[in-house]
């Protein structure tokens, strides 16, 4: 093996002495090259079947999409004609697509504090039960509705929220509140979802705090209550900032889930009878009218406009909360 | 003041300290020393008020501080591993508890440059702890215990995240900041010269009891057992099983050992039953006469350490061959497979019980013991 000293001649003090570099004999080079080339083929293979389902499922279509959405087309038309920024201007002046953006604008800004904050707290509940088991048993069960079929949980929460015999309306009534209309109400009936959603994911978001929560040192929040911090400037001033990350990143990925939801909200509304996203489209949110556009009117190239609008609302969203992050998170 | 304290684990009671007594003066600094593992840290947690006490009480003074949390004990801590507050400068991270004490914030900034000028920190106020080497982040971790003008200063191996330079200025500098306040210090480390070099007085701890407390001079020289006899000292005391019975003018432990005549009245009862005798690597030499003690054995090993030859070198016991250690002076030449006839004074050797390990009486002084017989 050769043995590289420096490129540079190197002169001791007092010494005339120069250390050349040892050039590597020729059939080495090829040896390393060879190792070089194998070892680059063999991480192209293994990321292999996971590029390629992400190129099949994702950018492909995700490209077509956005072909398409220069194009007229429905499905069942043999040609498909390029007409433009149409589309975009067709849905510009839709009410109900602008009365999309709104549902989804407030599902979202009502979700993305609620989940977080709630999370956190319940996080903050089960951070002190971490090791024992009793806590790991009420781990499980906050992380439970996020593993249940939204579908069959949903349809359960249809029951819930029944104006006549749920149990909502029975819980107001023992609070001495009246009774709402929920899923046949238009102002409660995107509550009610939101109630849904939250219920599912926050299991979810709650392990994701917990994973943030282990890793600030026990030391420190030690160190803070022999300073004398009492349990809420400890939070304030220690927990919170050093879990910013993760708070972070609990917010974007909450605003891509409420941004995108959907399940919820057809099983919920009536998307079985073909009535999603009412009464009277209160619950139309953007994923809701793409879906109807695209499967129950088969204006294929107008749901892919919508699709694209969607995507470029998120990302836009997502760079905000990136270029705040900077911010005000604390990276270690 | 620790009376009877315990603390124990699980439903079995596992008791990871268990009973110990320690008084400590005011202005005392204090070390305790043990392997890990030996309830040293959990002393000093209990002692913090981070760790619930099972039995036992914590007096500071005549005041039982069992029941009173943590920050109201008024002390300060120092962790292992710093525990600075990572989004905080150095200035927020010393003002942080003054500020959570209801000090003003100008109160707390002239504190706060007080102690960052005492520790030679000025400079580094606005920085983040990252920004810091790791002795500036052991000065500014002194600095926040400090600021709080603890009553007790307490330390949980402040130094071992350092390397081995660093470790040494910064002991050096924690000796003298105790030596100018005078705060009383309980300093937890399993590191035989920081105690030594640091403390009024060590307590040695093994398996949650305590071993010894004692000045490290009367550690060192004089140990209760010979678990400490073992673990202080580097390497430690050169310890072997014997059995020791007259022989002519001699008395004798097989093979390899042979002590003066004088020796007897100090052994006393225990000739002719097994004890452990003990010996420091560094008092053994190459040159002695008849008055001294004289351990044979066969050279196994010479590492070359600078100041000294470390010696290694078997000796025939009783039951096993036993390895000792010898610390011999560098223009010597031992060599390996040698056999080499080694002296102690009869003052420097220490016997322990073979069962318990207790320290017997120390040997006497030859000298004393000559001119006793004289007398006699």
């Amino acid at each position: 093996m050769a043995l590289k000293i420096s490129n540079r001649p190197t002169t001791l003090p007092g010494v005339d002495l120069k250390l050349e570099a040892t050039k590597p004999r020729r059939f080495e080079r090829q040896r390393d090259m060879a190792l070089m080339v194998k070892e680059k083929l063999v991480g192209y293979g293994l990321i292999l079947p996971a590029g390629a389902v992400f190129l099949v499922f994702f950018y492909i279509p995700a490209a077509y999409l956005l072909v398409i959405s220069f194009f007229h087309w429905g499905i069942l038309s043999p040609t498909a004609n390029f007409v433009g920024l149409k589309n975009f201007r067709i849905l510009f002046h839709q009410p109900l697509f602008w009365r999309s953006l709104v549902n989804s604008a407030y599902y979202t800004l009502v979700m993305i504090p609620a989940t977080t904050l709630l999370s956190l707290a319940v996080a903050m509940l089960l951070r002190d039960g971490m090791q024992s088991k009793r806590g790991g048993i009420w781990r499980a069960a906050v992380f439970l509705p996020h593993v249940t079929p939204v579908v069959a949980t949903s349809i359960i929460w249809v029951w819930v929220f029944n104006p006549h015999f749920g149990l909502a309306n029975y819980v107001l009534s023992l609070l001495h509140l009246p009774a709402l209309g929920w899923l046949e109400s238009t102002t409660w009936a995107l509550p009610a979802v939101m109630i849904d959603s939250l219920w599912h994911s926050l299991g979810l978001y709650v392990i994701i705090f917990l994973a943030g929560l282990s890793r600030v040192p026990r030391e420190l929040i030690e160190v803070a209550t022999l300073d004398g911090a009492k349990k809420y400037r400890i939070f304030r001033r220690v927990i919170w900032p050093l879990i910013s990350p993760t708070t972070f990143f609990v917010v974007i990925l909450s605003t891509v889930n409420t941004w995108q939801a959907f399940s919820q909200i057809y099983t919920m509304t009536g998307g079985a009878h073909g009535g999603a996203g009412g009464p009277a489209f209160s619950t139309t949110t953007d994923a809701v009218l793409i879906f109807q556009t695209a499967f129950t009117y088969l204006h294929f190239s107008l749901a892919a406009a919508m699709s694209f609008i969607l995507f470029f609302i998120i990302l836009t969203l997502t760079m905000v909360q990136k270029w705040i992050s900077d911010r005000i998170v604390f990276y270690r | 003041m620790l009376e009877s304290l315990t603390k124990s684990y699980g439903k079995a009671g596992t008791a990871v300290v268990d009973g110990i007594n320690l008084e400590i003066e005011n202005g005392e600094f204090v070390v305790l020393l043990g392997p890990s593992g030996c309830g040293k840290t959990t002393t000093l947690r209990m002692i913090a008020g981070l760790e619930k006490i099972t039995s036992g009480s914590i007096k500071f003074g005549d005041k039982v501080m069992n029941d009173i949390p943590g920050d109201r004990r008024n002390v300060g801590m120092v962790f292992q591993n710093y525990a600075l507050y990572p989004h905080m400068s150095v200035f927020e991270n010393l003002a942080f508890g003054l500020r959570s004490r209801g000090t003003t914030k100008v109160e707390a900034a002239i504190r706060v440059d007080e102690v960052l000028e005492m520790l030679e920190l000025s400079a580094m106020k606005r920085r983040k702890p990252r920004e810091l080497s790791g002795g500036q982040r052991q000065r500014v971790a002194l600095g926040r215990a400090l600021v709080g003008r603890p009553s007790v200063f307490l330390m949980d191996e402040p130094l071992s995240n350092l390397d081995a330079n660093l470790r040494e200025q910064m002991r050096i500098e924690i000796g003298k900041l105790h030596h100018s306040l005078g705060i009383t210090t309980i300093y937890v480390t399993h590191d035989q010269g920081e105690a030594l070099t640091l403390a009024d007085r060590i307590v040695v701890m093994h398996n949650g009891t305590i071993k010894q407390v004692a000045k490290p001079r009367e550690i060192y020289n004089s140990p209760a057992d010979s678990f400490v006899a073992k673990f202080i000292g580097s390497p430690g005391m050169n310890l072997t099983e014997v059995e020791l019975r007259t022989d002519g003018d001699r008395i004798r432990g097989g093979e390899a050992i042979s002590l003066p005549r004088e020796a007897a009245r100090v052994v006393g009862s225990h000739l002719n039953k097994k004890v452990l005798l003990g010996i420091r690597p560094e008092l053994l030499s190459l040159v002695g006469d008849e008055n001294d003690a004289k351990i044979v054995g066969e050279i196994q090993l010479v590492e070359q350490m600078g100041s000294q030859l470390q010696t290694y070198f078997k000796i025939e016991g009783p039951s096993s061959s036993q390895n000792f250690i010898a610390k011999l002076p560098p223009d010597s030449t031992p060599r390996i497979g040698e056999k080499i006839a080694l002296f102690a004074r009869p003052s420097d050797l220490r016997f322990f019980d073979a069962l318990s390990g207790n320290a017997l009486d120390r040997l006497l002084d030859i000298d004393e013991v000559k001119a006793e017989s004289l007398v006699g």
